[in-house]
Protein backbone atom coordinates (compact mmCIF):
# COMPACT_ATOMS: atom_id res chain seq x y z
CA UNK A 1 0.00 0.00 0.00
CA UNK A 2 1.51 3.50 -0.85
CA UNK A 3 -0.58 5.66 0.85
CA UNK A 4 -0.03 9.60 0.15
CA UNK A 5 1.40 11.58 2.81
CA UNK A 6 -0.46 14.82 1.78
CA UNK A 7 -2.05 17.44 3.33
CA UNK A 8 -6.16 16.20 3.76
CA UNK A 9 -7.96 17.99 1.42
CA UNK A 10 -5.05 19.01 -0.82
CA UNK A 11 -4.66 17.06 -4.21
CA UNK A 12 -1.15 15.65 -4.97
CA UNK A 13 -1.38 15.54 -8.40
CA UNK A 14 -0.50 18.71 -10.87
CA UNK A 15 -3.55 19.79 -13.47
CA UNK A 16 -2.64 21.25 -16.59
CA UNK A 17 -3.45 21.11 -20.32
CA UNK A 18 -1.29 19.33 -22.65
CA UNK A 19 -0.68 17.16 -25.71
CA UNK A 20 -1.34 13.89 -26.09
CA UNK A 21 0.32 12.04 -29.24
CA UNK A 22 -0.13 8.62 -30.62
CA UNK A 23 1.94 7.08 -32.86
CA UNK A 24 -0.28 3.83 -34.94
CA UNK A 25 2.67 1.64 -36.98
CA UNK A 26 3.27 -2.09 -36.90
CA UNK A 27 5.54 -4.12 -33.95
CA UNK A 28 8.10 -5.46 -36.28
CA UNK A 29 8.69 -1.96 -38.47
CA UNK A 30 12.62 -1.68 -37.80
CA UNK A 31 15.04 1.31 -37.41
CA UNK A 32 18.49 1.04 -37.51
CA UNK A 33 18.73 -2.82 -36.17
CA UNK A 34 15.70 -2.03 -33.50
CA UNK A 35 12.10 -2.17 -33.53
CA UNK A 36 10.61 1.65 -34.56
CA UNK A 37 8.43 1.27 -31.15
CA UNK A 38 11.34 0.97 -28.84
CA UNK A 39 13.44 3.42 -31.12
CA UNK A 40 10.49 6.38 -30.46
CA UNK A 41 10.66 5.57 -26.62
CA UNK A 42 14.00 5.86 -26.55
CA UNK A 43 13.83 9.42 -28.36
CA UNK A 44 11.31 10.45 -26.03
CA UNK A 45 12.95 9.06 -22.91
CA UNK A 46 16.28 11.17 -24.40
CA UNK A 47 14.22 14.10 -24.90
CA UNK A 48 13.62 14.21 -21.47
CA UNK A 49 9.51 13.77 -22.09
CA UNK A 50 7.61 13.08 -18.63
CA UNK A 51 6.21 9.35 -20.28
CA UNK A 52 5.76 7.17 -22.80
CA UNK A 53 3.12 3.90 -22.75
CA UNK A 54 3.45 1.34 -25.69
CA UNK A 55 0.48 -0.67 -26.28
CA UNK A 56 0.41 -3.91 -28.51
CA UNK A 57 -3.00 -4.24 -30.17
CA UNK A 58 -5.01 -7.95 -31.07
CA UNK A 59 -5.76 -7.01 -34.57
CA UNK A 60 -6.26 -4.08 -36.57
CA UNK A 61 -4.91 -3.21 -40.39
CA UNK A 62 -3.09 -0.10 -41.96
CA UNK A 63 -2.20 1.88 -44.93
CA UNK A 64 -0.52 -1.12 -46.36
CA UNK A 65 -4.21 -2.79 -45.96
CA UNK A 66 -2.12 -6.22 -44.24
CA UNK A 67 -4.51 -7.32 -42.46
CA UNK A 68 -2.81 -8.27 -39.11
CA UNK A 69 -4.39 -10.56 -36.73
CA UNK A 70 -4.06 -13.07 -33.62
CA UNK A 71 -5.48 -16.08 -35.00
CA UNK A 72 -3.46 -15.67 -38.09
CA UNK A 73 -0.01 -17.26 -37.60
CA UNK A 74 1.90 -14.61 -39.68
CA UNK A 75 -0.65 -11.70 -38.75
CA UNK A 76 0.30 -12.48 -35.46
CA UNK A 77 3.82 -11.18 -35.90
CA UNK A 78 3.08 -7.84 -36.94
CA UNK A 79 0.45 -6.81 -34.10
CA UNK A 80 -0.03 -3.31 -34.82
CA UNK A 81 1.44 -1.08 -31.79
CA UNK A 82 0.49 2.60 -30.38
CA UNK A 83 3.00 4.39 -28.73
CA UNK A 84 1.48 7.50 -26.48
CA UNK A 85 3.08 10.36 -25.10
CA UNK A 86 1.90 13.39 -22.95
CA UNK A 87 3.84 16.06 -22.70
CA UNK A 88 3.79 20.19 -24.17
CA UNK A 89 2.77 21.01 -27.10
CA UNK A 90 6.12 22.29 -27.55
CA UNK A 91 7.95 19.84 -26.99
CA UNK A 92 5.59 17.27 -28.99
CA UNK A 93 6.10 19.69 -32.11
CA UNK A 94 10.09 19.44 -31.56
CA UNK A 95 10.60 15.37 -32.10
CA UNK A 96 7.83 15.30 -34.64
CA UNK A 97 10.96 15.57 -37.34
CA UNK A 98 13.00 12.74 -35.65
CA UNK A 99 9.68 10.87 -35.62
CA UNK A 100 9.25 11.65 -39.52
CA UNK A 101 12.61 10.31 -40.02
CA UNK A 102 11.86 7.01 -37.93
CA UNK A 103 8.06 6.06 -39.21
CA UNK A 104 8.29 3.95 -42.80
CA UNK A 105 4.26 3.67 -42.68
CA UNK A 106 1.83 4.63 -39.74
CA UNK A 107 -0.06 7.62 -38.27
CA UNK A 108 0.35 10.19 -35.68
CA UNK A 109 -2.70 11.74 -33.85
CA UNK A 110 -1.92 15.20 -31.78
CA UNK A 111 -5.17 15.78 -28.83
CA UNK A 112 -5.56 18.35 -26.61
CA UNK A 113 -6.25 17.00 -23.13
CA UNK A 114 -6.37 17.92 -19.37
CA UNK A 115 -3.86 15.74 -17.36
CA UNK A 116 -3.27 15.24 -13.51
CA UNK A 117 0.48 13.87 -12.89
CA UNK A 118 1.35 12.33 -10.34
CA UNK A 119 4.93 12.21 -9.22
CA UNK A 120 5.87 9.03 -7.42
CA UNK A 121 6.28 10.27 -3.76
CA UNK A 122 9.89 9.92 -2.03
CA UNK A 123 9.24 6.39 -0.66
CA UNK A 124 8.39 4.96 -4.01
CA UNK A 125 12.02 6.75 -5.43
CA UNK A 126 13.99 4.70 -2.62
CA UNK A 127 12.27 1.47 -3.49
CA UNK A 128 11.50 -0.34 -6.57
CA UNK A 129 10.41 2.81 -8.64
CA UNK A 130 6.97 2.38 -9.74
CA UNK A 131 4.32 4.71 -11.24
CA UNK A 132 2.72 4.54 -14.70
CA UNK B 1 -28.36 2.63 -19.06
CA UNK B 2 -30.55 4.84 -20.98
CA UNK B 3 -29.68 8.08 -21.96
CA UNK B 4 -25.97 7.62 -22.20
CA UNK B 5 -25.24 9.13 -25.34
CA UNK B 6 -24.45 12.34 -25.56
CA UNK B 7 -21.01 14.41 -24.15
CA UNK B 8 -19.02 12.47 -21.60
CA UNK B 9 -15.75 12.23 -19.92
CA UNK B 10 -13.05 9.90 -21.27
CA UNK B 11 -10.43 9.40 -18.62
CA UNK B 12 -7.45 7.37 -19.01
CA UNK B 13 -4.89 6.36 -16.02
CA UNK B 14 -1.74 5.87 -16.84
CA UNK B 15 -0.06 3.56 -13.70
CA UNK B 16 2.93 0.32 -13.23
CA UNK B 17 1.30 -2.81 -12.70
CA UNK B 18 3.52 -3.63 -9.71
CA UNK B 19 1.52 -0.86 -8.11
CA UNK B 20 -0.55 -1.82 -5.21
CA UNK B 21 -3.06 -0.42 -2.79
CA UNK B 22 -4.72 -1.80 0.18
CA UNK B 23 -2.73 -5.39 -0.26
CA UNK B 24 -3.72 -5.81 -3.50
CA UNK B 25 -3.36 -4.49 -7.03
CA UNK B 26 -3.83 -0.87 -7.83
CA UNK B 27 -5.74 -1.46 -11.25
CA UNK B 28 -7.43 -3.88 -9.62
CA UNK B 29 -8.93 -1.76 -6.62
CA UNK B 30 -9.35 1.38 -9.38
CA UNK B 31 -11.39 -0.86 -11.44
CA UNK B 32 -14.01 -2.42 -8.00
CA UNK B 33 -13.86 1.11 -7.06
CA UNK B 34 -15.59 1.87 -10.21
CA UNK B 35 -18.13 -0.36 -10.10
CA UNK B 36 -19.26 -0.02 -7.06
CA UNK B 37 -19.48 4.31 -8.01
CA UNK B 38 -21.78 2.39 -10.51
CA UNK B 39 -20.03 3.65 -13.33
CA UNK B 40 -20.80 2.60 -16.58
CA UNK B 41 -17.52 0.55 -17.41
CA UNK B 42 -14.20 0.45 -17.29
CA UNK B 43 -11.30 -1.22 -19.44
CA UNK B 44 -7.83 -2.09 -18.53
CA UNK B 45 -5.02 -1.98 -20.87
CA UNK B 46 -1.60 -3.82 -20.24
CA UNK B 47 1.60 -2.47 -22.20
CA UNK B 48 4.48 -3.68 -23.65
CA UNK B 49 7.14 -1.21 -23.00
CA UNK B 50 7.14 2.46 -21.40
CA UNK B 51 8.23 5.07 -18.52
CA UNK B 52 6.90 7.46 -16.28
CA UNK B 53 7.70 9.79 -13.93
CA UNK B 54 10.28 7.41 -12.30
CA UNK B 55 11.67 6.81 -15.72
CA UNK B 56 11.73 3.34 -15.11
CA UNK B 57 11.98 1.74 -18.08
CA UNK B 58 9.27 -1.18 -18.09
CA UNK B 59 9.77 -3.47 -20.72
CA UNK B 60 8.19 -6.90 -21.68
CA UNK B 61 11.17 -9.10 -22.05
CA UNK B 62 10.71 -12.54 -22.97
CA UNK B 63 11.42 -15.81 -20.27
CA UNK B 64 10.69 -13.25 -17.47
CA UNK B 65 8.24 -12.34 -15.25
CA UNK B 66 7.49 -8.69 -15.24
CA UNK B 67 4.73 -7.13 -13.37
CA UNK B 68 5.75 -3.57 -13.69
CA UNK B 69 4.71 -3.23 -16.96
CA UNK B 70 2.23 -0.22 -18.02
CA UNK B 71 -1.54 -0.48 -16.87
CA UNK B 72 -4.17 2.28 -18.35
CA UNK B 73 -7.47 2.10 -17.11
CA UNK B 74 -10.03 3.73 -19.63
CA UNK B 75 -13.51 4.88 -18.68
CA UNK B 76 -15.94 6.93 -19.89
CA UNK B 77 -18.55 8.73 -17.49
CA UNK B 78 -19.98 12.37 -17.12
CA UNK B 79 -17.50 14.83 -16.15
CA UNK B 80 -19.26 15.45 -12.56
CA UNK B 81 -19.03 11.26 -11.57
CA UNK B 82 -15.75 12.10 -12.51
CA UNK B 83 -14.95 15.15 -10.81
CA UNK B 84 -16.07 13.42 -7.64
CA UNK B 85 -13.64 10.92 -8.01
CA UNK B 86 -10.74 12.49 -8.35
CA UNK B 87 -10.07 13.06 -4.89
CA UNK B 88 -9.96 8.99 -4.14
CA UNK B 89 -7.78 8.65 -6.82
CA UNK B 90 -5.66 10.93 -5.40
CA UNK B 91 -5.52 9.29 -2.95
CA UNK B 92 -4.52 5.97 -4.25
CA UNK B 93 -2.30 6.62 -7.26
CA UNK B 94 1.66 6.91 -6.07
CA UNK B 95 2.74 7.94 -8.62
CA UNK B 96 1.07 8.10 -12.59
CA UNK B 97 -1.17 10.43 -14.74
CA UNK B 98 -3.92 10.88 -15.41
CA UNK B 99 -5.42 12.32 -18.51
CA UNK B 100 -9.51 13.83 -19.39
CA UNK B 101 -10.86 14.35 -22.58
CA UNK B 102 -13.87 15.35 -24.08
CA UNK B 103 -15.73 12.72 -26.22
CA UNK B 104 -19.25 12.15 -27.74
CA UNK B 105 -20.75 8.70 -26.98
CA UNK B 106 -22.98 7.50 -29.88
CA UNK B 107 -23.65 4.37 -28.76
CA UNK B 108 -24.18 2.59 -25.11
CA UNK B 109 -25.74 -0.93 -25.21
CA UNK B 110 -25.28 -3.83 -23.00
CA UNK B 111 -26.77 -7.02 -24.97
CA UNK B 112 -29.15 -5.89 -27.59
CA UNK B 113 -30.51 -9.02 -29.53
CA UNK B 114 -29.81 -9.52 -32.85
CA UNK B 115 -33.09 -9.23 -34.15
CA UNK B 116 -33.55 -5.72 -32.72
CA UNK B 117 -30.39 -4.03 -33.91
CA UNK B 118 -31.88 -2.26 -37.22
CA UNK B 119 -29.49 -0.70 -38.46
CA UNK B 120 -31.17 2.39 -39.29
CA UNK B 121 -29.05 4.06 -36.24
CA UNK B 122 -31.63 6.05 -34.63
CA UNK B 123 -29.02 7.89 -32.81
CA UNK B 124 -29.03 11.65 -32.84
CA UNK B 125 -25.22 12.24 -33.79
CA UNK B 126 -25.93 15.80 -32.29
CA UNK B 127 -25.58 14.32 -28.83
Amino acid sequence: MTPAAATPGVPRGERTERTLMRVYLGEADRHQGTTVYEAIVRLLRARGMAGATVMRCVGGFGASRAMRSMVSEIGALDLPVVVECVDDEARIRDVLPALDAMVRGGVITLERADVIVYRPDAVRDAGAGGGG
Amino acid sequence: MAGFTGERTLMRIFIGGSDRWDGRPLHEAIVELMRREGFAGATVLRGILGFGPSATVHRDAPFRLSRDLPIVIEVIESAERIEAMLPQLDRMLGGGLITLEKVRVIMYRADLPEGERTGSWPISLDG
